[in-house]
């Protein structure tokens, strides 16, 4: 067990036994050693089911807005966990004071894709883990490698591995992740290319969009009751998935999250036809950045750029005003 | 014209190259496309002030280009960002989004948060592969008929030298009137009695 996890269940067990919180949103162990699971922890001794290591890759913020009357809740939140808290407290999705932000230092999670080099998970356990290096077992025998060279794309870019916002923080401090400043490279190599064959990469990407909407299930961000996919008057999109349907549903879903969208990178790591879906995501955030000097995540008192205006922003083309 | 210059694919599943395409829409066969080819240009114009505009453009008989197939909405601010990335997927080539200037809202702010959102969406529909010269956000006044007509000329032609959207569909194509020749001159008007 390492020190953090003892911290968190530690947390765990006093906000829970001294009433502060009814239930701790956490991680437990999944049913292979390299995945974990939400864990829903209503009582102190269950504390000891959370767990704590490179494999919680969840983004939990996604569950709050459902826990909404299940009493103050505590979150065993990542940098980017906690900016989706920020931004569910801002849209008024959860009060502030029902939520309780246990704020853990992070240094990236696995890409369980990249344990073994053929990126087959079949048979495969995770022997022992300790001071950044995993000891990956398989039916070829044993491999140990250092975790920070199996992070995952967006965890070695992230900006906010600490949590900007938390109530209580476990963990020592660490380091900013080494490629943070290339957060936005992802985008400029579509920039290069001309109208006609961005859509062509794009149009062969959303092809293969099956529609299954797990980019949006994972996204904390998505909460509404009713999607416009879902609506039957009027009807967005139809129910087939076609490649023009599939286009619009990825630059709508991109657009709702305009501002809103901290880049913890849940939409594209659960996607089943691997589309690169937080590109746009992340195009949209350099603008916004660029526009408004807005960073998304960050206050719980802000009010993300599109929902609000100044007389004095620039006009289109030069004109009006 | 002919109809057999149509050369409609009945059968909507695949279109002129053999491409499965969308089954809501159905496609005209590129030759076709390109010999009868006028942008079609979709243009949402606020209840207030521009749709007012280009209603004095009629009355005044200025000319501008017959591209423009207009939406009448409350308000710039009305004009969900869905409508545009909508009129796109429909095959449609261009969107002009016009408004009450600043200051000048019916209802005091939509036009600053449409100001806000449609070049954000004209930057994403770029990413995407939408020429942002297909997407006109501008301000036009109830009494601006003549910046109307040159905001409906410049976009018409902006759009025309990017040439067709995507696949243009038929519906799209039916709407242009080809029996109508642009009005060059204004007729004089006739005094009553």
């Amino acid at each position: 067990m390492n020190k953090v996890e003892t911290a968190i269940r530690e947390t765990a067990a006093r906000l829970l036994g001294e009433g502060r919180v009814a239930l701790v949103l956490g991680y437990e162990a999944g049913s292979v050693p390299f995945r974990t699971v939400p864990a829903f922890v209503e009582r102190a001794a269950d504390a000891e089911r959370l767990v704590w290591g490179p494999f919680c890759t969840n983004n939990l913020a996604v569950y709050l807005p459902k826990l909404r009357g299940a009493g103050r809740v505590a979150i065993v939140a990542k940098g980017c966990d906690a900016r989706s808290t920020v931004g569910l407290i801002q849209e008024h999705q959860i009060p502030r004071e029902q939520v309780v932000i246990v704020g853990v230092h992070c240094s990236g999670m696995v890409d369980v894709d990249r344990l073994l080099p053929d990126g087959s998970l079949a048979g495969v356990a995770i022997a022992a883990e300790a001071d950044g290096r995993l000891t990956v077992e398989s039916g070829d025998g044993r491999r140990t490698v250092a975790v920070g060279d199996l992070l995952q794309a967006r965890c070695r870019v992230c900006e906010y591995n600490t949590p900007p916002v938390a109530d209580e923080i476990v963990g020592d401090a660490v380091p900013p992740m080494p490629e943070a400043a290339g957060a936005f490279a992802v985008v400029a190599d579509l920039a290069r290319l001309s109208a006609a064959e961005r859509q062509a990469f794009w149009r062969a990407q959303v092809e293969r969009c099956l529609r299954c909407y797990a980019c949006r299930e994972a996204c904390p961000a998505c909460y509404c009751r009713t999607c416009f996919v879902d609506k039957a008057a009027p009807r967005w999109l139809s129910k087939a998935s076609t490649t023009d349907d599939n286009w619009m549903f990825h630059a709508v879903r991109a657009f709702h999250l305009a501002g809103r969208c901290v880049e913890c990178g849940e939409c594209e790591r659960v996607c089943p036809m691997d589309i690169p879906v937080s590109k746009l995501n992340r195009m949209l955030d350099r603008e916004i950045r660029e526009r408004f000097g807005y960073v998304a995540g960050l206050d719980p008192e802000a009010v993300p750029p599109l929902g609000t205006f100044r007389p004095e922003d620039q006009d289109p083309g030069g004109h009006g005003g | 014209m002919d109809i057999g210059d149509w050369d409609l694919v009945i059968c909507p599943e695949f279109g002129p190259t053999g491409e499965a395409v969308s089954q809501t829409h159905p496609t005209i066969s590129a030759k076709v496309a390109q010999t009868t080819w006028e942008p079609v240009i979709v243009a949402f114009l606020c209840n207030w002030c521009s749709y007012a505009g280009a209603d004095l453009a009629g009355s005044s008989r200025l000319s501008y280009p017959a591209n423009v197939r207009v939406v009448r909405v409350p308000c710039s601010g009305r004009v969900n960002p869905m409508f545009v990335i909508q009129c796109f997927k429909r095959g449609f080539d261009g969107v002009l989004i016009a408004g009450c200037h600043p200051g000048d809202c019916h209802y005091a702010k939509g036009n600053y948060y449409a100001r806000r959102r449609m070049p954000l969406v004209q930057e994403l529909l770029g990413y995407l592969g939408v020429e942002p010269g297909r997407i006109r956000f501008d301000w036009v006044s109830a009494s601006e008929s003549g910046r109307f007509a040159e905001v409906v000329s410049e976009v018409t032609e902006a759009v025309r030298k990017l040439g067709p959207y995507g696949r243009p569909s038929p519906i799209a194509v039916a709407m242009l009137p080809t029996d109508i020749a642009p009005v060059t001159e204004i007729e004089p008007v006739h005094e009553q009695g």
